[in-house]
Formats: structure tokens, C-alpha cells, sequence
């Protein structure tokens, strides 16, 4: 398989200088090599999973892409969007390119948005430093952004802090904050970590319509593999900075080749039968009424069939009418034609008088 | 029937709002929980959960209802000591960087716990920390010193320390990574069951409940909506919000399934 083009699950095809490559990445800091030379490829509407326990390397590498390392961080290999390495282009140039052309997602919304500022600041503050619209523009596309995230009540949303919401929905606003300015590239780094299973699923569907609707290069970060089996469309497995496995979701979850893998998913509790007897209850429901229609249909063809008897009797009736008509007019036409006659005869006979 | 070691009696716990109005967190909850046995209690966050397992250690004022813990009404703690018995009620925060403190190396905090064990020499400092599968010799360090499963282990094992009846968990493995959750969670059962205590286990991911408890209560918005051994819940969900909290857990099935009802 080529690297440049790659099939995912989703059977699209995708070319990665459409979206972002990372080739040979190595990270120092200080003395200890915490990336030892990783390769991915983000493609547009596709979402790359990076996998691995914590300490193996995954967060380094989603700030690697936003050069946010710390100081004394010394990088290798090259990160590739639009034609230029993102390690080496200027701050300055660095600068347009984070917020903008490269959204991130955090664990903690709580910690990622700021406490003081309205929501509305957070969501324009970057908008307008970036594309210079107006307050008002800026303002209408905050609206429409929330909206694309459903968060209820955008307009009142707008005015409220952090604090005033719930952890689910901090997160659907930060996707929000990242992905405001359009960006081509999105990094969620355990987006969904922080949350419950409940609101998890949601934000879990939200970030895949999202992806699928922008045409969005998603990179997902997460050590969760149910999260990474619902959302990615190729895994990368990360194990002490080096990707022991690559491939696609199907291949890398239910054929795993390296040994860490399996560990790794047969660490997890397994989800087997998980409502099963209510599945074939439904099943079993389903049948039924499947059942109950065929009787319906049944029932249709007699209620029809005593539909067309009605008709027929109707039509009947309507003869018998139709007959009791024609019978009184023709008693009517007898009496007219009669009448006259008679009156006619009457007159005759007086007139013969 | 054995005589059961909690008993938790039409429990009601409420919290006074800012300004007027009152929050009912604990909504005229009831269950039982026999020795030795492991019940885990699953919700959403602010079910009222945590706000129940508070209650069980004496940490929340109770509204209505009762507590018994072997027979004695559990109250309120004031600033006074801790009733004797209720020392056999031991806890798992979910935070262990808040839970241990940052001052005291992690084998003098064991050794408190060792203090009020009833048989005082059942337990070491070394054997606990080889039980929760930690080296005897980082009894010296700090928990600063340690990465947040360990620090888990170590919370657990100081836990265990006092010989506890009843161990509760409140959500003690969310902060970990997910390859730990379940290790973590079969430890503290097989040290609450070799010790002989009972254990209620609080937790939102059923997946990890199932692979521990005996039972399981599902809490929603202030009360158990259902509750039974665990593989029947598991299997045949009755209840409405229960099935939904077994549709929202990632399937792990390469298949790209999203968890969770098309509204969400």
C-alpha cells in the first residue's frame, strides 16, 4: 500500500498532500528522545486514531503539529501541510497557521476555555483576529457554529461563562472554538476522556458529522479503543514513541499483529451481550409485528373486499333509485301524457257538446 | 437470609440552592448489601451517586430516610472522632494526586490506616504494597513520586490497611487510563472479598461493573431504577434509561458502530 494513498473503511480515497503528513518525527527534550521517528498521514474527511497508553507519546505529538513544545523540545523529520514544514516556517507565519488552518480540541473544556471571558469572546476573539470581520459577522458566525455543534439556545449561550455549563456541553463549545475560523486540520486530544458514556456518545457523533459534513483531517487521540473503534478510520497503536502497529480500524482491532495490541484490548471489559436478550426480544418483537401486518394485510384484502361489496351495493341502491326515479317519472311522463290527453278528451267532448 | 452488613432505608439527601430551592440528590433510595458481596451502583454524573456513598460515610447530612451500617444508625460527623465502628467503613476517592497527602511518604499514610486495624498485626506496610502489586521499598517515597494507577494502588492498599467491613469506591478508577480500569477494579474486589468486607462500587461504565460486582443499581436522577445481579441487567435491561446507558458504550468491534441513540 502506497502512503500517499491510502483505502480506508470508509472505501474513500483520499490523497494525504491533501491533508497533513508527518514523516520521521522525532522529539528530545532535554536529554530523553520521547518520539523516535513516527509516521502519519491526516487525510481530509477521514479520522486518524493514535492509540497508546499515557506517557507513550500521543499528546507530544498533536502539539508537535501546533509547534506548542516546550522550549528546550529539539524536533526531527518534517510535518507537511500546504507545501510548507510546520517545524521549520517562521512564528510569525506559525502563528496564522494555529487556530486557523489547524484546530485543537482538549481534554478538560473546563481548563481549556477561559473562566472569565463570555463564550461569545472565546468563540470571536481568534475569529477576527485571524479574517478581520466584523463584530457583527463575527457574532452571526458564533451563532451558526454553535448551532452546527447543538448546543441549545445559541443566542443565550453566547452571554453565558464556562461555569454555567455542563461538562458535555463546555466540550461541544471548545469543538465549536477550534473548529470557528474553518480549519482543514483538527486535533482532538481525548476529547471525550472528561465525559460520561451518556454524553460521550454524543460528542463521539457529533465529532464524526463534523468530519464528514467539513471534510475535516481529524486526528484523535485517545487511549479509550471503544472510542477509537466508533470514531477512527485508520488506528495507529503508540508504545514508548514508536507506532508498533498501523492499519486500518477493522484490521488493527479484530486482527491485531503486534503483542502490545492485544494486551491493550484484552485489558478492556468486554461489551459482549450487552442488552442481547433486549436485542432478540426485539428481534422477537419484530417478527411479531411483522406477523401482525401480514394479518393486517390479510384483513386489508377482506376490508377491501367488503369495500367493493359496499360499492356494489351502493351501486345497487343507486340502480334501485335510479329505477325509482325513472319509475315515478315515468308514472309522471304516463301521468303528463295522459293528462293532456284527457283534459284534451274532456275538452273535446265538451266542445263536441 | 443473612443479616445484611448496610441497609439503606427510603434515604433522602437534599442540598440547599443558591438563592431559595432546594436540590433532592438522593431521592428516596433503598437497597441492602450483604457481607461479601459487591454492588455496583452506575449512573450518569449528578445522579446522585456520589452524594449516596458521601451519605453511607457519615460525610452529608441526611434529610429522611436511614442508614445502618451492622445494625447502627449512621449520622452526620461532627468535628469529634469517628465512632469506632464506623472506622470499618473505609473509602476510594476518584482523585488519588487529592485523596494522599503530599507531605507524608506513602508508607506512613499506609501505616495510619494499619493503626486502626482490629488485629493489629495482620497486615505490614511491605504486604500491602506487594498485594496492590507495588515493591515493599517504595514505602519511602512520596506520591508525588508515582503515576496516577499507582497512586490508585496506593490509596487502595491504605484503605485496606484498617481492615475494613465495608470498602466503597466513588468512582475510583475514572482517572485512569482505560487498559487499568478493569485491573484496577478486580484488585479492590479481590482485597475487599480476602479480607472479608463487602464492597459498594460506584462507577458510570456498566462494562467495568459487570467484569466486578455481584449486583448492580442503576442510579438516575435521585433514585435506583433498577437493580439486580449484574448479568441480568446487563443481558435484559428493563428499564428505559438503563438501556440507554448500555447503548452509549463504544463496542469495540472495528466496525465504526457510534455508541448511543441517532438524537444525542
Amino acid at each position: 500500500m502506497s502512503q500517499l494513498d491510502n483505502q480506508y473503511d470508509g472505501a474513500r480515497h483520499a490523497n494525504a498532500s491533501d491533508g497533513l503528513t508527518i514523516r520521521d518525527l522525532t522529539i528530545r527534550i532535554g536529554e530523553k528522545e520521547i518520539l523516535h521517528g513516527i509516521n502519519l498521514d491526516l487525510i481530509p474527511g477521514q479520522i486518524t486514531g493514535l492509540a497508546g497508553e499515557s506517557g507513550s507519546g500521543k499528546s507530544i505529538t498533536g502539539l508537535a503539529m501546533l509547534r506548542l513544545l516546550p522550549k528546550n523540545a529539539k524536533t526531527g523529520g518534517a510535518i507537511t501541510f500546504e507545501g510548507r514544514d510546520l517545524l521549520t516556517v517562521p512564528e510569525r507565519e506559525m502563528g496564522k497557521i494555529r487556530g486557523q488552518h489547524v484546530g485543537m480540541v482538549f481534554q478538560d473544556p473546563t481548563a481549556s476555555l477561559h473562566p472569565m471571558l463570555t463564550i461569545e469572546r472565546q468563540l470571536t476573539d481568534h475569529l477576527r483576529a485571524h479574517t478581520g470581520v466584523s463584530k457583527k459577522e463575527a457574532r452571526e458566525r458564533a451563532l451558526d457554529v454553535l448551532r452546527k455543534v447543538k448546543v441549545p439556545l445559541p443566542e443565550t449561550a453566547l452571554k453565558k461563562y464556562p461555569h454555567q455549563f455542563s461538562g458535555g456541553q463546555l466540550q461541544r463549545i471548545a469543538i465549536a472554538v477550534a473548529i470557528i475560523c474553518e480549519p482543514r486540520i483538527l486535533i482532538a486530544d481525548e476529547p471525550t476522556t472528561a465525559l460520561d458514556v451518556t454524553v460521550q456518545a454524543g460528542v463521539l457523533r457529533l465529532l464524526r458529522r463534523l468530519c464528514d459534513e467539513l471534510g475535516l483531517a481529524v486526528l484523535l487521540i485517545t487511549h479509550d479503543l471503544g472510542v477509537m473503534s466508533s470514531l477512527a478510520d485508520r488506528i495507529a497503536v503508540l508504545r514508548r514513541g514508536e507506532i508498533v502497529e498501523e492499519g486500518t480500524r477493522y484490521n488493527v482491532l479484530r486482527n491485531p499483529q503486534h503483542e502490545y495490541t492485544k494486551a491493550l484490548i484484552d485489558a478492556l471489559p468486554s461489551h459482549e451481550g450487552a442488552g442481547a436478550d433486549l436485542a432478540s426480544a426485539t428481534d422477537a418483537a419484530v417478527e411479531t409485528a411483522a406477523e401482525a401486518v401480514n394479518v393486517e394485510g390479510a384483513g386489508a384484502d377482506l376490508a377491501s373486499a367488503t369495500d367493493a361489496a359496499v360499492e356494489i351495493a351502493a351501486e345497487a341502491v343507486n340502480v334501485e333509485g335510479a329505477g325509482a326515479d325513472l319509475a315515478s317519472a315515468t308514472d309522471a311522463a304516463v301521468e303528463t301524457a295522459v293528462k293532456p290527453a284527457a283534459e284534451t278528451a274532456t275538452e273535446k267532448e265538451a266542445g263536441n257538446d | 437470609m443473612t443479616e445484611s452488613l448496610l441497609s439503606v432505608d427510603d434515604l433522602r439527601v437534599q442540598y440547599k440552592l443558591p438563592g431559595k430551592g432546594t436540590l433532592t440528590a438522593v431521592d428516596g433510595v433503598n437497597f441492602e448489601l450483604a457481607p461479601k458481596q459487591v454492588l455496583g451502583l452506575v449512573g450518569e454524573s449528578g445522579c446522585g451517586k456520589s452524594t449516596l456513598a458521601r451519605a453511607v460515610c457519615g460525610l452529608e447530612p441526611i434529610h429522611s430516610g436511614s442508614i445502618h451500617f451492622k445494625g447502627t444508625p449512621i449520622r452526620t460527623l461532627g468535628m469529634r472522632t469517628r465512632p469506632a465502628e464506623l472506622l470499618r467503613i473505609q473509602m476510594v476517592f476518584q482523585n488519588p494526586y487529592a485523596s494522599l497527602n503530599p507531605r507524608r511518604t506513602v508508607g506512613s499514610q499506609i501505616a495510619d490506616g494499619l493503626r486502626i486495624h482490629p488485629q493489629r498485626d495482620s497486615w505490614t506496610v511491605a504486604g500491602l504494597l506487594e498485594e496492590v502489586e507495588l515493591p515493599a521499598e517504595v514505602a519511602n517515597r512520596f506520591p508525588h513520586q508515582f503515576s496516577g494507577g499507582q497512586r490508585q494502588r496506593i490509596a487502595i492498599a491504605r484503605a485496606i490497611a484498617s481492615g475494613p467491613d465495608l470498602l466503597i469506591g466513588d468512582e475510583p478508577i475514572a482517572s485512569l487510563d482505560a487498559s487499568l480500569q478493569a485491573k484496577v477494579a478486580q484488585l479492590m474486589r479481590r482485597l475487599a472479598l480476602e479480607s472479608g468486607a463487602s464492597m459498594l462500587f460506584i462507577s458510570h461504565d456498566l462494562a467495568v461493573v459487570r467484569t466486578i460486582a455481584d449486583e448492580v443499581a442503576v442510579m438516575s436522577k435521585g433514585q435506583i431504577v433498577e437493580h439486580g445481579p449484574v448479568e441480568q441487567v446487563w443481558r435484559s435491561p428493563r428499564d428505559p434509561y438503563t438501556r440507554r446507558l448500555l447503548a452509549a458504550i463504544p463496542a469495540i468491534d472495528g466496525l465504526g458502530t457510534l455508541p448511543g441513540l441517532p438524537e444525542d
